[in-house]
C-alpha cells in the first residue's frame, strides 16, 4: 500500500472571467459563468495494480464519476469533459500518441462518462505531455468571456515518452491558459518529485480516502478561485475606458508588484488580471494626471471587480504646416496650476482626464489658452494659427528688441545680440514694434521704432 | 536713419536746446520766457467758464475779471513763441441760467498763427450768464485741435463750478486722452470748496486758486509746464550702486491714461552716465525698463524745475546653459528649451534655449529643462560677477520598436515608484527619442494582444550621446 503511488495532477487553466454589472442606467447585467473541467485520466499499464481490494484504476472511476455527479447536481454551470490516455495500445507498441477525448463537454455527462470508463482497459505508455497539449482542441470556446477553463491530471507515473510537461507548461502559457497544477502523491522516489517541481504543486494521497479528500480540495479549488478585474469608469460610470498602463504596489511595503496595460475582451467587457489574491495593493491609473486608488483587499473565492473613476477627454493640438516647420512642444497644465503637467507636441492627440486645463504653446511669442475644457469621449481642437515670418535687414550695427503690442502694453518677444545685415525670425500673427539704436551710439534720443503686423503664413520686411 | 523720419503718435520724443526755470510761488513773472521746441508745436486750449457765477465778487473785482487779466498777461509774454499756439473756447456764456442750456459752449477764436489780439478782444466782450456744461464743451474741444501728430495738445480748464448738466467731464477727459486727442488736462479751480477736489481730480491735474493773486501764478506755472519739456535719466544701477547697466529697452506709459508716451533705449553718453533725454512733466509716468524679468517702477513723478534722475536697481548677469559631451547633430526634437521663472515665482519669465548665453537681473531662478524626463534645477544664482552656467548631459538617442501598435508608455522610477514621462504613439511602430542618461522602464501592449497578461514590460538604460534600441 505504501508503495502505492497515486499522484493526482490538477492542472488548472485558467481563462477569463468576466463579470457584467447593474451600473444604473447602463445595459449590463450580472451572469454566471459556465466552468469546463477536463479530467485526464492515466491509462497506462501500472493504472492495473492493486490498492485496496481493487485496482488503482477502478478507485478513481469510481471516485472521478462520483464527484462528477455530485458536482451536476449542484451546479448546472459545471461542464466535465474526459481525456484517457495510454489505454488504446498494449505496452509492448511503445505507442506515445496514444491519447484520446473520450467524452467531449456536454451538460449533464456523468453518466456517459461512467459508460464510458466501464469500456477503457489500462494498458500502456505514459505520454502526459502530449495529451496536456491535445487537451487545447477538447475545449469547445477557448476564447470567449464567460468560460472558466480546467484541466485536472490525474496519473501514478512519471512521463516515460519523450515529451517535457514543463516545456509544454510554457506553451500552454504563451495562449493564455496559466498551468496551476496540484500533485498528490506517497512514498514517490524524491528525484520524481522533483520532475514535477516545474509543472505545480505537490500533494500526498496515502489511501482511498485521503484521494477523495485531495480531489475534492482541487475541484473546489478551481471552480473557486479569486480573481480581479480593473473596471475604468467614464463619465457615465460605464467602464469604457481602457489601453491605459496600470501600476499594483503592495500597500504594506510600496514596492512594484504589477505592471499592466488595460485589455479589454470586448466592448465594456475588462480582461481578468493575474493577480495574487493575497495582499493589499494600492493601484496607480496612468492617466494623466493620474489616478489612485488605495487600500484595495480581494474577496477570496470570487471574481473581484476593482472600480476606478477615469473619466476622460481627448486634446487635439494642431497648427497648418508652414515653410521652415519647426516642431513646437505645448506645456499643459491644470487650469490655474503653474505647475507643468505634461509637454504636448503639436499636431498630436491625448487623452487627458475630464477637467479644465490650461496651454501654453512655445511659439515666439509664446501663445496662451486658459480653461480649456476637456468632456468625455469628445475631442476639444485647439488651432494655433501659423506664424509669418519677418525678414530684418540693419545697414549698421543696432541694438534692437521687439515687442508685442497688446492693447498698448509693450512685452518683449525678443532681444537681439547686436543685430547687424539680414535676420529673419518667425512671429505669431499680431502688432509688433520694434525698437532699435545704434550701438555706441551716446544719445537716446536716436531711439527708432518701426510698428509692423504680422499676419499668419505671410512674410514682412524691414529695412534700417 | 535719417532724423526726419516720422514716428507715429504714441513715440513723440523732442530736444530741448533751451529752457528758463520760473519760480514759482510768490514772484512776478518775469517778462519773455523763452522755450523753444525743434520738433515740436504745443497747442493750448483755453476753456473759460462763463456761467452766471462768475460774476460774483472775488477780492478786487468779480471772477471773471480776474481771470481775464491773469490770461490777457500770459498772452502777452509767451504769446510770441514760435510753435505755441492758443485758441479759447467759452461755456455758459450765450444763453441766460434760467434757460439751463447744457450746449452753450463756443469756440471763440480757433487755433491759427497769429490770433493772440483776437483773443484778447473777444475775452473783454464775454460776459457770464449760464450754466455749467463742462462734459460736453471737453467733448466738442475735441474737435478745436487739428489733426496733428506731432504736435502736444493742451487744454486748461478754468472754472467755479462742478458740472451742472448730465455729463460725466471724467469720462470723457479719459476717452479723449486715450484717443490721443489732448494729454491730461489742467485744470484751475476758482473759489471751489475742498469737497470737490476729488471730483475734478479725476479730469486733469486740479490746481486750486484760493486767492485773487493765486490764480495767475497758477495760470503762469502751468504754461509754463505745458511748454516745457524737462530733463531726465534713468540710473540703471549695478551691485555697487554704479549706473553702469544699459542698453536695454525702456517705455513710458503715461500713468493716468495708460497710453505708452515714450519708447527707447538706454544709453550712456560719451562721459559714460546715462545719457539725458527730455520728456514731458505734465503726467506721472509708469516705467518698464525691459530687463528680464521686468523692472517696474510706479507713478514716477517728474518734477519740471529740476534734472530728474530716476533710480533702480537693475543689477545683472549672466546665465549660460549648455549640453556636456559630443552632442549628436540630428536632434530629436531641435533645440532643447529650457524654461525659466523667479524663484518661488509661477510666471514663466523666459525660454532659454540651451547652447545660448542670456542676461537675467541678479537673483535666483528655478530651472524647468524641457528634456525626457524634465530637470528641475531651483535657485540657481545668477550674480553679477561671473556667468552661471548650467550644465546637463547631452541625451542619448532610444528608438522604440514594435512589431505591432500598440499602448504603453515609459517610466522613470522615483521615491513614489513609477512616473510615466512619455506616452508612446498608439499608430507608429518605431519611434525615436531624445532621453536624459537614466534608467527606464516601458510597459507596453499591441493592439492584437487581447489579454493583460500579454503586457511586455521592460528595462532599458540610456547613455549620454549614445543610441540605443528598445525592441518590444
Amino acid at each position: 500500500m505504501r508503495e502505492t503511488v497515486i499522484f493526482v495532477l490538477a492542472i488548472t487553466a485558467l481563462s477569463w472571467i468576466p463579470y457584467q454589472i447593474n451600473a444604473g442606467t447602463s445595459s449590463f447585467y450580472r451572469k454566471e459563468p459556465i466552468t469546463q473541467i477536463l479530467f485526464i485520466l492515466d491509462g497506462s499499464g501500472s493504472m492495473k495494480a492493486g490498492w485496496e481490494g481493487t485496482t488503482r484504476f477502478e478507485i478513481a472511476k469510481r471516485l472521478l464519476v462520483q464527484t462528477i455527479d455530485s458536482i451536476e447536481k449542484a451546479n448546472q454551470n459545471v461542464r466535465f469533459a474526459l481525456r484517457v490516455f495510454g489505454h488504446q495500445y498494449p505496452k509492448s507498441e511503445n505507442n506515445c500518441k496514444d491519447s484520446k477525448l473520450e467524452v467531449a463537454f456536454a451538460a449533464n455527462n456523468a453518466d456517459k462518462i461512467r459508460r464510458k470508463l466501464d469500456l477503457v482497459h489500462p494498458q500502456g505508455w505514459t505520454p502526459i505531455a502530449y495529451s496536456i497539449f491535445n487537451s487545447m482542441n477538447d475545449f469547445p470556446i477557448l476564447n470567449q468571456g464567460g468560460v472558466h477553463n480546467i484541466i485536472i491530471l490525474i496519473t501514478d507515473g512519471v512521463e516515460n515518452c519523450e515529451g517535457d510537461p514543463c516545456a509544454i507548461g510554457e506553451e500552454l502559457l504563451k495562449r493564455g491558459i496559466v498551468l496551476k497544477p496540484f500533485i498528490i502523491g506517497l512514498g514517490m522516489d524524491m528525484e520524481d518529485i522533483a520532475k514535477f517541481d516545474c509543472v505545480g504543486q505537490f500533494y500526498d494521497a496515502a489511501d482511498r480516502e485521503a484521494f477523495a479528500n485531495t480531489l475534492d480540495i482541487v475541484v473546489s479549488q478551481a471552480l473557486h478561485n479569486t480573481t480581479a478585474q480593473v473596471n475604468l469608469l467614464d463619465d457615465y460610470g460605464n467602464p469604457t475606458q481602457t489601453n491605459v498602463e496600470m501600476t499594483f504596489y503592495n500597500a504594506f511595503t510600496d514596492e512594484i508588484e504589477y505592471n499592466f496595460v488595460h485589455t479589454m475582451i470586448s466592448p465594456g467587457v475588462p480582461d481578468t488580471i493575474p493577480i495574487n489574491p493575497v495582499g493589499k495593493y494600492n493601484l496607480v491609473v496612468h492617466t494623466i494626471p493620474p489616478t489612485f486608488k488605495y487600500n484595495i483587499e480581494l474577496t477570496p473565492g470570487r471574481h473581484n471587480i476593482i472600480p476606478v473613476d477615469v473619466p476622460q477627454g481627448i486634446l487635439s493640438i494642431s497648427m497648418d504646416r508652414f515653410a521652415g516647420s519647426e516642431e513646437f512642444q505645448c506645456l499643459i497644465r491644470q487650469a490655474g496650476s503653474p505647475q507643468t503637467l505634461t509637454l504636448q507636441d503639436i499636431n498630436s492627440k491625448q487623452n487627458y482626464l475630464v477637467g479644465s486645463y490650461d496651454i501654453e504653446v512655445l511659439t515666439l511669442p509664446r501663445v496662451r489658452y486658459y480653461n480649456v475644457e476637456l468632456s468625455q469621449s469628445t475631442t476639444q481642437e485647439i488651432n494655433i494659427p501659423k506664424p509669418g515670418k519677418l525678414n530684418l535687414n540693419s545697414r549698421s550695427a543696432v541694438v534692437a528688441s521687439i515687442f508685442s503690442d497688446i492693447e498698448g502694453i509693450f512685452e518683449k518677444v525678443i532681444e537681439f545680440e547686436p543685430l547687424h545685415g539680414r535676420t529673419s525670425v518667425n512671429l505669431q500673427p499680431g502688432n509688433y514694434v520694434l525698437v532699435y539704436r545704434e550701438v555706441g551710439s551716446y544719445e537716446s534720443a536716436s531711439s527708432e521704432s518701426k510698428k509692423f503686423i504680422i499676419r499668419s503664413g505671410a512674410i514682412s520686411n524691414i529695412e534700417f | 536713419m535719417k532724423k526726419n523720419i516720422r514716428h507715429i503718435t504714441s513715440l513723440v520724443f523732442n530736444i530741448l536746446s533751451i529752457l528758463t526755470i520760473m519760480g514759482v510761488a510768490g514772484h512776478r513773472v518775469v517778462a519773455q520766457t523763452t522755450i523753444r521746441s525743434e520738433y515740436e508745436k504745443t497747442r493750448i486750449l483755453l476753456l473759460l467758464d462763463g456761467s452766471q457765477s462768475m460774476f460774483r465778487d472775488w477780492e478786487t473785482s468779480t471772477r471773471m475779471n480776474v481771470a481775464k487779466a491773469a490770461i490777457t498777461d500770459i498772452l502777452d509774454s509767451v504769446g510770441g513763441n514760435e510753435n505755441t499756439y492758443f485758441a479759447l473756447r467759452v461755456y455758459g456764456h450765450q444763453s441766460p441760467e434760467n434757460i439751463r442750456d447744457c450746449k452753450d459752449t463756443k469756440l471763440e477764436v480757433p487755433f491759427s498763427s497769429g490770433n493772440i489780439e483776437r483773443i484778447k478782444s473777444r475775452l473783454k466782450t464775454i460776459r457770464p450768464r449760464g450754466t455749467t456744461p463742462i462734459a460736453y464743451s471737453l467733448e466738442k474741444s475735441a474737435t478745436d485741435f487739428p489733426k496733428d501728430p506731432a504736435s502736444r495738445n493742451i487744454i486748461i480748464l478754468i472754472t467755479d463750478g462742478i458740472e451742472s448738466c448730465d455729463g460725466d467731464p471724467c469720462a470723457v477727459s479719459l476717452a479723449l486722452q486715450k484717443k490721443n486727442i489732448f494729454i491730461k488736462p489742467f485744470i484751475i479751480g476758482i473759489g471751489l470748496s475742498t469737497d470737490y477736489t476729488r471730483k475734478m481730480e479725476c479730469i486733469g491735474s486740479y490746481y486750486n486758486a484760493k486767492r485773487e493773486r493765486d490764480f495767475k501764478i497758477i495760470l503762469m506755472n502751468i504754461v509754463e509746464i505745458a511748454l516745457s519739456s524737462t530733463s531726465a535719466q534713468v540710473s540703471l544701477l549695478d551691485q555697487q550702486g554704479k549706473p553702469t547697466e544699459t542698453d536695454v529697452n525702456m517705455t513710458f506709459y503715461d500713468q493716468f491714461s495708460g497710453l505708452i508716451r515714450y519708447n527707447f533705449y538706454h544709453t550712456l553718453n560719451q562721459r559714460g552716465m546715462p545719457d539725458t533725454f527730455f520728456i514731458d512733466p505734465v503726467n506721472k509716468y509708469d516705467i518698464t525698463i525691459h530687463t528680464t524679468p521686468e523692472i517696474r517702477i510706479r507713478e514716477v513723478e517728474i518734477f519740471h524745475n529740476k534734472h530728474n534722475d530716476i533710480r533702480t536697481n537693475a543689477a545683472q548677469g549672466n546665465l549660460q546653459m549648455e549640453l556636456r559631451g559630443i552632442t549628436m547633430k540630428d536632434h530629436v526634437h531641435g533645440r532643447i528649451k529650457c524654461l525659466v521663472r523667479k524663484a518661488g515665482g509661477d510666471e514663466i519669465i523666459y525660454v532659454q534655449d540651451f547652447n545660448t548665453s542670456y542676461k537675467y537681473l541678479v537673483g535666483k531662478y528655478d530651472l524647468e529643462i524641457l528634456t525626457l524626463p524634465r530637470i528641475i534645477m531651483k535657485d540657481v544664482d545668477v550674480s553679477q560677477t561671473k556667468t552661471t552656467i548650467i550644465q546637463i548631459p547631452g541625451p542619448g538617442l532610444v528608438s522604440v520598436i514594435r512589431k505591432y501598435a500598440g499602448y504603453g508608455a515609459i517610466f522613470i522610477e522615483t521615491e513614489d515608484g513609477y512616473e510615466k514621462i512619455y506616452t508612446l504613439n498608439e499608430n507608429s511602430i518605431t519611434e525615436l527619442l531624445a532621453m536624459q542618461p537614466g534608467k527606464y522602464h516601458i510597459v507596453f501592449r499591441s493592439k492584437n494582444a487581447k489579454q493583460t497578461r500579454q503586457t511586455i514590460e521592460k528595462t532599458f538604460i540610456v547613455n549620454s550621446n549614445v543610441s540605443v534600441s528598445v525592441k518590444l
